[in-house]
């Protein structure tokens, strides 16, 4: 048999030399900033579904939820994947009427609803730090498998994703819609080849609960406590994450989904409204039958080995079955598929990042009228940048991607959530209002986030997303309400 | 308590029922916001 790791370096090289030729294509259309940051707003239902699922399903998806599965069994599904689902209704309403704005960016739709040049440009630090800090859980998802794959080192392995994530991005969008159309069709066969075998090991779905609801060891040693009997089957797992827990984290991930840039950006690209529609309502479906298929890797992987010796951390699961529980010659193909999420998210979240900081900031506060090419070599160099700064922060990366993922989408659903809709279908939303709940929003998750990472940790009761949300909303309505009063007075 | 392949009842109506209501909800609102809209803005 041959060896391992020079299978895996197949699969990579191969994989390299496609994504090259895929990202290629997308240059050659990119003429302008509107083609650089939205498509020139014109693409078609299946490019849509494509780029929108491949940004959604990232390494918090693929590593963050697998693992998760694998040590709190069931409830991982209420904790991240209903409140996302439930995130992807709101963006059927956004998308119902966003497009009658003309805009390249979430944060200029702020600058022509409340004609404030300020809130634009706040906007758009907070998505540059957001995301910067999002792309390394992104990073290291990738850094997990690479090591595993080619057996080498960590930091060396997040170095080799530069080429993919900066190469796609470079294009604009057009690239990164066309390398995540390989990278989403990628992750869908590694993800219902992953669970076809799972299955196929344990010898079915009956079989595979039956086991679960006997485990009773710690998921891998640094684990905090062993898996109570049953609870792998349990909604709340026996208690292991308190309910309330799990009902706040909807105000994190539900709502931060629902006010993210990196798919109201998708609606704007969009050719119109119907297709916004569609793309996001057959997108949910088919992130459906993924999820199912995580469920199964997940849950059946702990059934296969109910504890990992060699990990640290919930993200090195799902890589580490593959290489070692499942192993097979399928094993570089659904490990590469893991790979195709991180960078299928990450070159879109950059591209966002990129918009946020030239457009929102630079272009709109320092220099509206840089010539389109000056501005389009600005944004590679902003790309390049940033990507750099995520790559040296991804040296020391977070312990759980899932939790870490969900604090930064809650500073999203706590700044962006009531200026975007309340904005859109409240016309006494006034800018004042707007101002004000964004930046009451962002101290008072700030304040739970700290709070709940350097105090509490684990004992949490209550998404910091939770208070930041009820703040903004608060804070959004009365001074809304006060200053269009006034101004009608 | 009963289970259906090998899951607990009570986890397949609480996470299996809020796993296929949620997939739909996106389906639901956009059928909704259709019906009440007629048609899309820029139909």
């Amino acid at each position: 048999m041959m060896n391992k790791t020079i299978v895996y370096l197949l699969y990579f090289t191969l994989y390299a030399i496609i994504l090259l030729f895929f990202g290629k294509s997308g240059y050659k259309q990119t003429k302008n900033t509107r083609d650089f940051f939205v498509a020139g707003n014109r693409l078609g239902l299946i490019a849509s579904i494509f780029t929108f699922s491949a940004t959604w399903f990232s390494a918090a998806s693929m590593q963050g939820v697998t693992g998760t599965l694998f040590s709190y069994g069931y409830n991982t599904v209420l904790y991240a994947v209903v409140p996302w689902f439930l995130g992807a209704a709101f963006l059927v309403v956004l998308a119902s009427k966003l497009k009658q704005y003309d805009i390249l960016t979430v944060p200029e739709y702020f600058y022509l609803r409340y004609n404030s040049k300020r809130l634009q440009a706040m906007a758009g630090i907070l998505i540059v730090f957001n995301y910067i800090f999002y792309i390394i859980i992104q990073i290291r998802g990738f850094g997990i498998v690479i090591s595993q794959l080619l057996d080498v080192n960590y930091i060396f392995a997040i170095i080799l994703v530069y080429l993919f994530i900066i190469y796609t991005t470079f294009g604009g969008l057009f690239s990164v819609a066309k390398t995540d159309s390989l990278n989403i069709v990628l992750t869908a066969i590694g993800t219902i080849l992953a669970a076809f075998i799972v299955l196929r090991d344990i010898g079915g779905l009956t079989l595979m609960h039956e086991g679960a609801e006997l485990i009773n060891t710690r998921p891998f040693s640094s684990f905090l406590k062993p898996t109570e009997q049953g609870a792998l089957l349990d909604p709340f797992a026996k208690g292991q994450l308190p309910a309330f827990l799990t009902f706040t984290s909807f105000f994190g991930w539900g709502l931060g989904l629902a006010a993210n840039p990196q798919y109201a950006i998708r609606i704007i690209s969009a050719k119109n409204t119907k297709t916004a529609v569609k793309m996001i309502c057959y997108s949910v479906f088919f992130l459906a039958f993924l999820y199912i298929g995580l469920v199964i890797i997940g849950i059946g992987g702990r059934v296969l080995q109910p504890t990992i010796q060699s990990i640290e951390s919930v993200d090195e699961v799902f890589p580490y079955l593959i290489n070692n529980v499942i192993y097979s010659s399928f094993s570089g193909l659904i490990l590469m598929s893991i790979t195709a999420a991180a960078i299928s998210t990450a070159n879109s979240q950059l591209l966002v990042a990129a918009s946020g900081f030239t457009y929102d900031i630079y272009k709109n506060l320092f220099n509206p009228k840089i010539p389109e090419d000056k501005f389009l070599n600005f944004n590679r160099i902003f790309i390049f940048i940033a990507g750099t700064v995520s790559v040296l922060l991804a040296i020391n990366p977070p312990d759980s991607l899932l939790v870490f993922g969900g604090y930064i989408w809650g500073f999203f659903s706590s700044t962006f959530l009531l200026p975007l809709y309340g904005g859109l279908f409240w016309k006494k939303a006034t800018r004042e209002g707007a101002i004000a709940s964004f930046i009451v929003g962002l101290i008072t998750i700030s304040f739970f986030m700290i709070r709940t990472i350097f105090f509490e940790g684990n004992n949490t009761m209550v998404h910091p997303a939770f208070p930041g949300v009820i703040a903004s909303t608060l804070t959004f309505y009365f001074v809304s309400k006060y200053f269009y009063n006034k101004g009608r007075g | 308590m009963l289970h259906i392949l090998g899951l607990p009842l009570k986890t397949l109506i609480i996470v299996g029922g809020l796993f296929i209501l949620s997939a739909f909800a996106p389906l639901f609102t956009a059928y909704i916001l259709k019906n009440k809209k007629g048609k899309w803005n820029d139909e």
